[in-house]
């Protein structure tokens, strides 16, 4: 592969889809489809998709095709991810110098390494995309720059010839931008989604399950599309229905039920009783006793119902919210210390316990 | 009787609509219904008051409905399962003509047993 310098960016928390800050070239280049950077509060870049973060598999894939240098501009902090973890270059532009200059200070940099060809990506959207062939397309029409295109719509994706930013006055952004006139359409066919609304991260997760994108798993497949990462427990009488994935160190507690193409990312868990239906379960979550959680996405205290489309907060620890320390270490111990899984059902909160009683009442049985 | 609780509902609120329960409890056969339409949040204390409310209530042989349900109130009531103990209508005035409707088909079922006896 050519001497190409990738730089990632992603928007941070403070931006809105409408400012553009979080898209070296969208704005100036072409106006793309409004996409919001955030999902439940995080750019969705950073949010880990069966065990991996977006970010790190896309570093992973264009590490897989060669690239050699990669720098992320995040405008935020970007959650489990690190310049080791993603073997990358990491910059916070969320304080100074700002984002526009950090942009152009790695783009100094490549091309005072000697840098051919540079691929901008803003990280929002997920793209397989087939880098060979679009450097090959780069190539052969000569463009200074070429633009990805998806179903008519462009994409935050640009390849542009490190050569004609060299050459000019003013800002390397106000360079590029000079470059748009002659840029090239690149159509490509293959895995895309856009993941503006929290529905198509669902839809990507279950995508994955079915083999119609490139994801897969982090972890080990215990049974047929049933898959657990490192150190996860799951208690014996626990139902897990496939596919479905456990990250690592994630808890799946006594008489649990986990169906619906579900995702429960690493450190979380899901206490007794509970039944995860259809979701996705975001890193670090714990899910109180006895609870019905379908078509939704959970991350702390926040839940995104998928059919009624809104987001809310839920200010009680006991139903859900994020996974404390001390939880996770007690867990941690029994495991270690061999418990059955069933202390916790001291810790019944009242609630669950009439809801439990009242529908043996009413329906003679447990539901 | 209806109750209309409000935006928020944790212990606080929880009491009072407890309080406001409290005449309706000295009725023989009470019947509730708790307009939630305007819930955005609550918490297990809420959970609490709704379950007492209705064991209260089915002691004295009474009814509690639930009507008007907000979003928000139903994905809460949908996670702790509690939709499923609960008869939840669209809106308060089909919650309360729920009643008469049973109060007719009660009635209806004690006039056909009554009629039993002389058809035999």
């Amino acid at each position: 592969m050519e001497n190409i310098g990738v730089i990632l960016t992603i928007a941070g928390p403070a931006h809105t889809a409408s400012d553009g800050a979080g898209g070296a070239p969208r704005k100036r280049i072409e106006k793309t489809k409004a996409t919001s950077p955030l999902l439940m509060g995080s750019p969705a870049a950073s949010c880990d998709v069966l065990g991996q973060s977006i970010m790190d598999r896309v570093v992973a894939r264009l590490r897989g095709f060669g690239a050699q240098r990669i720098s992320i501009i995040s405008e935020g902090k970007l959650a489990g991810c690190t310049a080791t973890s993603t073997n990358a270059s990491l910059y916070r532009a969320g304080s100074t110098p700002g984002f526009w200059p950090a942009w152009d200070s790695v783009v100094s940099e490549y091309l005072n390494q000697g840098m051919e060809t540079l691929l901008l990506v803003r990280l929002g959207p997920y793209v397989e995309l087939d880098l060979p062939d679009l450097l090959r397309f780069h190539r052969e029409t000569a463009s200074p720059l070429t633009q990805v295109y998806h179903r008519q719509d462009a994409l935050d994706l640009v390849v542009v010839d490190a050569a004609r930013l060299r050459d000019g006055t003013g800002s390397f952004r106000s360079r590029l931008s000079g470059l748009i006139p002659q840029r090239q359409r690149y159509a490509f066919t293959g895995y895309a989604n856009r993941l503006t609304e929290p529905a198509d991260f669902r839809r990507l997760v279950q995508d994955a399950f079915s083999g119609r994108c490139g994801l897969r798993p982090v972890g080990r497949e215990v049974r047929p599309r049933i898959w657990y990462g490192e150190n996860a427990r799951v208690d014996r009488s626990a139902t897990i229905v496939a596919p479905a994935f456990i990250g690592a160190e994630t808890f799946v507690e006594a008489s649990c039920t986990i169906s619906g193409a579900s995702s429960v990312e690493r450190q979380c868990e899901v206490d007794c009783g509970t039944s995860v239906d259809d979701c996705c379960v975001f890193p670090g979550t714990y899910l109180g006793m006895g609870l019905n959680v379908t078509h939704a996405l959970v991350k702390g205290s926040r839940l995104f119902h998928l059919n009624r489309k809104i987001e809310m907060e839920i200010n009680d620890s006991r139903l859900i919210g994020a996974t404390s320390t001390s939880r996770q270490l007690g867990r941690r111990a029994r495991s270690v210390l061999g418990g059955n899984g069933t202390f916790g059902s001291s810790l019944v909160t009242r609630s669950s316990q009439l809801a439990s009683l009242l529908t043996t009442r009413r329906f003679g049985r447990l539901s | 009787m209806v109750i209309k609780l409000p935006e928020y509902v944790g212990a606080k609120e929880a009491r009072s609509f407890m309080r406001a329960l409290q005449p309706e409890l000295r009725r023989d056969r009470p019947r509730v219904v708790v307009d939630m339409s305007a819930v955005q949040d609550m918490d297990s204390a809420a959970l609490d008051m709704l379950l007492d409310c209705m064991s209260q209530i089915a002691r004295r042989d009474g009814a509690v409905k639930l009507a008007g349900i907000s979003p928000q109130a139903a994905t809460v009531l949908e996670l702790t399962r509690m939709d499923q103990i609960f008869e939840m209508f669209p809106t308060v005035s089909e919650a309360a003509s729920s009643f008469s409707m049973a109060r007719v088909d009660n009635n209806k079922l004690s006039d056909e047993a009554s009629a039993q006896p002389a058809v035999a």
